[in-house]
């Protein structure tokens, strides 16, 4: 009965600090949640401080939490204590906090405001993760779409054309095992030609395949077309041996085999580039060139956005700040500070992020792959879906199963959350 | 009546003194069990308000749940291999610290450290110890010839892992067997050493039945740890591992209670944990008799 113990304190714990943070002089304080690195928080930090200045009435508390933690503080706060006024959340699991009610319907705000309109950012975005049935509860701040970044002095080396829209899965397998190689004979791979998409979601969509069905009431990955590309990825590390391992991957990290110039092919957003690369990467050239298509062309899409949480006590302050942290401004700062794609429209076709003098050149390839992108299936328990199919694909992986039957296992699973999800 | 009025000040005192305990007891434990005895007859995610639901939350974990049965089979295997294995390791760690040799206090100290180490900063060391490529286990069986191992990354040496960081942490049984072990009269065993009784049958006629009791506390104290074993699983997989291999019943319980906000099925599961461990504690308990020796009592 320990547990139920530490239950009691730490909801306890919660409800005395939530009783704390309360002043006095008029000031409205609000609390913003994100994630970010150090430069995404000068960036943001140096925002914050204009729109105090603009609204002097306005107090913006800047949390800074890890992004694998956001989605746990979002919740738990929200059940037990002070939950923040606004804070950015990711489209991996905007859908089951919206479900949850932990987020403010912006219907009213967008309609009210005249001054805010939500047609200049990307539809893909805005149905992806801004909209839960049919409602308006975020608004998208930036979009996370991969292209394939490759190391044009090892295609170079290896007399490969670079990629480009016309290959397909067969001509990127083709190029990456011309890449891999055991640069110095001890019988173990130390170049490799490629690495797997961080999103297996990717290779099922790209394969005409999809996870759930249209009314998201069953799982769909015992269907051919997702356990074949589903095994076709597998097949990458397992069967060619042209990605690096489970275990290698874990250990090293498929970008560091990048940057240090040990892998030839890497999937990837456009943040990486300044994020790792800009740092990292010495001693060769990149580049960006899109996705191979299978069966068609398709790629993960997702994203963050800005949210007001259901709970909080200045909503009319909290939109202002969500406006400020989704204008034009904001994002043309990171477009040019972090290379992240801008929603908006006006913002993204202006040439602030097109027009950097930095690599990689075709930069443009990222806003091409937009109208591809897929985002995940907007079901209230996707992250725990998520976790689930995770879990039992991480044995195909490994090898120890087929994605066969990895996805006939997990199907019965997925249906069982699908059924009983809350 | 003199008496009577003194023995209920009596009482009111005993019941004064022991007030802080109850009511320590009542708020954390008996209230915090009462409202989970209820919410788990509840949907509630704490957001919403709860919603009765009677025993359909029972009936899915039940009927509706793989992860309920691979959460209770990895927890009941971990359970098999650690608990009897740990339970003879600190034994005879206990039997060879009470041997009187130099040193012995130090040895005792270093083998307890474990024990009281903060359960997080021992899991972080031990993620470094089992490091497939580099790690310090590995690299130690590659004086022994033994190929190197993936230990938790791999669905098949996952629990074995967890396992062995559970055997690091035998010096708090240790300790008690220690306890018991220097209740027990010298002599007895001289007697025993006149009459020509070996090694063997000095443990096996003398210490055993004499530390019996001890070893039925450590039993019982043993169930309980290992079904609620959590920090560790959390803190290296707190997914579970591949294939749910290290998916242990608390770390289920967990995800479902702080993760994904279901606070009424989180409290079914706590409540059948509960019931589970009763159960096995009864029956160890009522089997006691046939093994274990109480001196007083003969």
């Amino acid at each position: 009965m320990r547990l139920l113990t530490a239950i009691a304190i730490i909801l306890l714990v919660l409800a005395v600090t939530a009783g704390c943070s309360h002043k006095g002089d008029g000031k409205v304080t609000l609390i913003l949640t994100a994630w970010g690195n150090e430069r995404e928080e000068k960036t943001l930090r140096s925002l914050i401080g204009e729109f105090e200045k603009n609204y002097p009435n306005i107090h913006v508390e800047l949390q800074i939490i890890p992004h694998a933690r956001v989605f746990d503080k979002l919740m738990i706060s929200t059940a037990g204590g002070r939950p923040p006024d606004v804070s950015r959340i990711s489209s991996l699991w905007f859908h089951t906090c919206a479900e949850k009610g932990l987020f403010e319907n912006l219907d009213p705000y967008i309609k009210r405001d005249k001054t805010f309109d939500i047609h200049d950012f990307y539809q893909e975005a805005v149905e992806g993760w801004g909209k839960h049935n049919g409602r308006v509860y975020a608004i998208p701040t930036d979009i996370d779409v991969y292209a394939m970044y490759f190391n044009r002095n090892m295609f170079d080396r290896a007399g490969i054309p670079y990629p480009n829209w016309t290959w397909d899965w067969n001509d990127y397998l083709a190029a990456a095992r011309k890449l891999t190689k055991d640069t110095d004979g001890d019988g173990r791979t130390d170049q490799w030609g490629t690495s797997l998409d961080q999103f297996w979601q990717s290779y099922i969509y790209q394969n005409g395949g999809s996870i759930v069905s249209a009314d998201f009431k069953k799982c769909t990955l015992n269907e051919p077309k997702a356990w074949e590309a589903l095994q076709w990825m597998c097949d990458l590390i397992n069967r060619e041996h042209v990605a690096p391992g489970v275990e290698e991957t874990a250990q090293i990290g498929a970008r560091k085999l990048f940057t240090s110039g040990r892998l030839g092919m890497f999937i990837s957003g456009s943040w990486d580039a300044e994020l790792n690369f800009k740092d990292q990467i010495k001693g060769f050239e990149y580049d960006a060139a899109p996705l191979p298509k299978g069966k068609m062309r398709a790629t993960f899409i997702g994203g963050a956005a800005y949210a007001i949480l259901s709970r909080s006590k200045h909503k009319r302050e909290a939109w202002e700040l969500v406006k400020w942290m989704t204008g034009a401004e904001y994002q043309r700062r990171a477009a040019v500070d972090s290379q992240i794609i801008p929603s908006r429209k006006s913002v993204a076709e202006s040439g602030a992020f097109l027009k950097l003098k930095k690599p990689p050149n075709n930069r443009a390839v990222f806003l091409q792959m937009i109208q591809y992108g897929r985002p995940l299936p907007p079901v209230a328990c996707a992250q725990e879906m998520n976790e689930v199919i995770g879990a039992e694909l991480a044995l195909a992986l490994l090898g120890k199963e087929s994605a066969k039957t990895a996805c006939e296992k997990v199907t019965p699973k997925v249906n069982q959350l699908l059924r009983n999800s809350e | 009546m003199r008496r009577s009025s003194f023995a209920k000040k009596e009482a009111l005192r005993g019941y004064l003194c022991i007030s802080p305990w109850v009511f320590g007891f009542v708020v954390f434990a008996l209230g915090p069990m009462v409202f989970s005895f209820f919410i788990s007859m509840t949907r509630w995610d704490m957001i919403k308000p709860a919603q009765f639901v009677g025993l359909e939350n029972y009936a899915r974990i039940f009927a509706d749940d793989f992860r309920f049965r691979q959460s209770l089979w990895v927890t009941a295997r971990y359970a098999a291999l650690s608990l009897p294995l740990g339970m003879a390791g600190s034994l005879m760690l206990a039997m060879l610290l009470n041997m009187n040799l130099r040193g012995t206090r130090l040895f005792r100290a270093i083998f307890y450290i474990p024990a009281i180490l903060p359960g997080v900063a021992v899991t972080m060391l031990w993620l470094w110890i089992l490091k497939p490529r580099d790690g310090v286990l590995n690299y130690l069986l590659g004086f022994l010839h033994i190929s190197p191992k993936p230990w938790i990354s791999d669905p098949n040496w996952a629990l074995p892992s967890f396992v062995i960081m559970s055997l690091w942490g035998i010096g708090g049984g240790m300790i008690i067997y220690l306890a018991g072990l220097q209740g027990i009269p010298q002599e007895l065993y001289e007697a025993a050493e006149i009459d020509g009784a070996g090694t063997w049958a000095r443990f096996r006629r003398i210490t055993l039945p004499l530390i019996s009791p001890t070893i039925l506390f450590n039993l019982v104290m043993g169930i309980i740890g290992s079904f609620q074993v959590f920090t560790a699983s959390f803190v290296m997989t707190p997914n579970g591992g591949p294939g749910y291999s290290t998916l242990f019943y608390v770390l289920y319980l967990y995800q479902k209670a702080f993760r994904y906000l279901q606070m009424g099925y989180a409290s079914a599961l706590a409540w059948i944990l509960f019931i589970i461990i009763l159960g096995l504690t009864l029956i160890i308990l009522r089997t006691s008799n046939r093994w274990v020796y109480y001196e007083s009592s003969e």
